[in-house]
């Protein structure tokens, strides 16, 4: 357990920015995103001798950290992961990226912050979400066809 | 190629994506061990007289300084309390064990602050209630102001940079500085200190509250005369018996730059925004009706602003230089037939064009444009041109679909 729980610090220590980011879109701003990671951590913690070693922790902490963000934003209602709708935070920043991400479907609009704002590979977005590994590859190569195109017709390229 | 789309749409997301770097395991080691719920989010507020409620004894008389409450004979909740302290027992997270089952609540005092402004502008009562947890440890709520649950054993084992000292069971309300305080201590602790930055300290009142409880409370005003730099709160500490620090609780005279604290705007007009926006430095740029455009300088560098369609649209966002350099020519779009755009200084004018071949210029003000859609049809671009009328630059609009 203790190793576990050592292995959670370093999770946080190396990996903060990117899971505040990549959480971001779920818990509806940076300041929330912050919250829910803090508290999701805090969570893992208590819960360290829950993880049984089946998959990545990181996947397992990730898993934790988007359902401690649902519940915060929607404390009066159990929201499966399923059905959360992420928007871009500060869409300010980038109006065309805003639109072409807002232009896909939820569920694989989730599966693009995951990662490109959070930088996961495939498997431990496989893991987060509970979903097949290929599930991600094809929602990605997907995604990824439809954002460039996207962009390429906003008139300001990828 | 589909990795070169990859590392491209990647560097697209990257540029966009806050660098800020709020990282403190302290926080998530005092949330893992508390296990305490959060409170609504009042940041501001200051407080003044505490009234003790209920039956009281001296509580010198059990060798603490203060009041001492008789939690049994104080007077009994009413429903409204004991419903949100069931609800806080309800709300616990999935994953944890969920708070033992609540026992009796009572009132215990009552104290006068604001919730809402710093410095004060309307102090209002609050009363603090006190609620039993069956399998030990209890829970409270200030009315108006929030509540939480503590569990005094995982406090006590709780780690602090200290190891002599476990943190305090505090919330503070700060705008620069720490304003108000309030807290609970066990008993093992006998006195309550608040330490200030120019060396002073202050004894805070306790008053204590019998068994089942047996915890001590607290609600703390930071005097007017400590709220700058150099004579602010820094910790609030409880000492035992012989004068030894057995829980401490630290605030930082450096607050995060983008952390929102309440500002006024030049108009007086308030509002919550990062610290990095000089609200009070802002100018506003664009007033058209309900709709309204600020601009301020961003400590760092760049701009914020800050900008209403006042038909239910509208944001904030500050600009570094580095975000700067990286955005678009016309960085636009809106809704709700408003259009709004940060543009860069070598686009002198920006025509937009709208579907039944319809075209409107605009001429940037301080390098952004706000500008409510007459056209009954689609924008489809926003088109930049430099001084001499040539096109430099053009945004597509498809997907934004902007009209009156």
């Amino acid at each position: 357990m203790e190793e576990t729980a050592a292995s959670i610090e370093r999770l946080y220590r190396e990996r903060y920015i990117r899971f505040r980011n990549g959480v971001a879109p779920v818990a509806g701003s940076y300041e929330a995103a912050h919250d829910a990671v803090q508290e999701g951590f805090a969570r893992a913690l208590r819960a360290s001798r829950q993880y049984s070693g089946r998959g990545s922790l990181e996947g397992w902490v990730w898993r934790i950290v988007l359902r401690t963000a649902l519940e915060l934003r929607r404390p009066d209602e159990e929201l499966p992961l399923d059905d959360v709708d992420p928007v871009f935070v500060e869409p300010e920043r980038d109006f065309a990226l805003t639109a072409a991400v807002q232009a896909l479907p939820p569920r694989r609009r989730l599966i693009v912050f995951l990662r490109y704002f959070a930088d996961l590979p495939y498997q431990t977005i496989a893991e987060a979400l509970a979903i097949g590994e290929g599930t991600v590859a094809a929602t990605l190569a997907q995604a990824k066809e439809a954002l460039a195109a996207i962009l390429d017709e906003e008139g300001v390229r990828p | 190629m589909t990795e070169t789309i990859d590392r491209l749409i990647q560097a697209r997301f990257e540029a966009v994506a806050s660098p800020v770097d709020g990282r403190d395991w302290n926080d998530v080691l005092a949330r893992a061990a508390s296990a305490k719920q959060r409170r609504a989010p009042v940041r501001l507020a200051l407080a003044a007289a505490v009234l003790v409620i209920g039956a009281t004894v001296t509580a010198a008389a059990f060798g603490w300084p203060g009041t001492l409450v008789d939690f049994f004979k104080a007077p009994p909740a009413p429903e409204s309390v004991k419903a949100f302290f069931h609800g806080h027992n309800a709300a616990v997270p999935g994953g944890v064990s969920p708070w033992t089952k609540l026992g009796q609540a009572h009132e215990i005092m009552t104290a006068t602050f604001d919730a809402n402004n710093l410095p004060p502008e309307h102090p209002i009562l609050h009363t603090l209630y006190v609620a039993q947890r069956n399998g030990g440890g209890f829970c409270f709520l200030w009315t108006g102001f929030g509540g939480s649950c503590a569990d005094p054993e995982d406090a006590a084992k709780a780690t602090t940079t200290d190891p002599a000292a476990r943190p305090l069971g505090l919330e503070s309300l700060e705008n620069d500085y720490t304003g108000f305080v309030d807290g609970w201590i066990r008993t093992d602790a006998r006195t309550v200190e608040a330490r200030f930055a120019d060396g002073t300290t202050a004894q805070i009142p306790v008053t204590w509250v019998s068994a089942p409880i047996d915890a001590g409370f607290f609600a703390y005003v930071v005097p007017s005369a400590h709220l700058t730099r150099a004579d602010a709160l820094t910790s609030v500490v409880a000492l035992d018996a012989n004068g030894g620090v057995v829980g401490r609780q630290t605030f930082a005279l450096t607050k995060p730059l983008d952390e929102d604290v309440m500002q006024t705007l030049p108009d007086g007009r308030k509002l919550s925004l990062p610290r990095r926006a000089q609200a009070a430095r802002a100018r506003e740029i664009v007033k058209s009706g309900p709709a309204y455009l600020w601009v301020m300088p961003r400590t760092g560098g760049g701009s914020c602003y800050l900008y209403g369609t006042g038909v239910g649209g509208g944001g904030f966002a500050c600009v570094s230089p580095y975000w700067a350099a990286r955005l678009p020519a016309i960085n636009g779009g809106g809704a709700n037939g408003m259009y709004f755009a940060q543009v860069k200084p070598s686009i002198a004018t920006i025509e937009l064009h709208f579907r039944n071949g319809d075209r409107e210029r605009l001429t940037p003000v301080d390098g952004f444009v706000l500008h409510k859609i007459e056209s009954g049809t689609p924008l489809v671009a926003a088109v930049g041109l430099d001084r001499s009328g040539k096109v430099i630059f053009r945004q597509n609009l498809r997907f934004h679909a902007i009209t009156r």
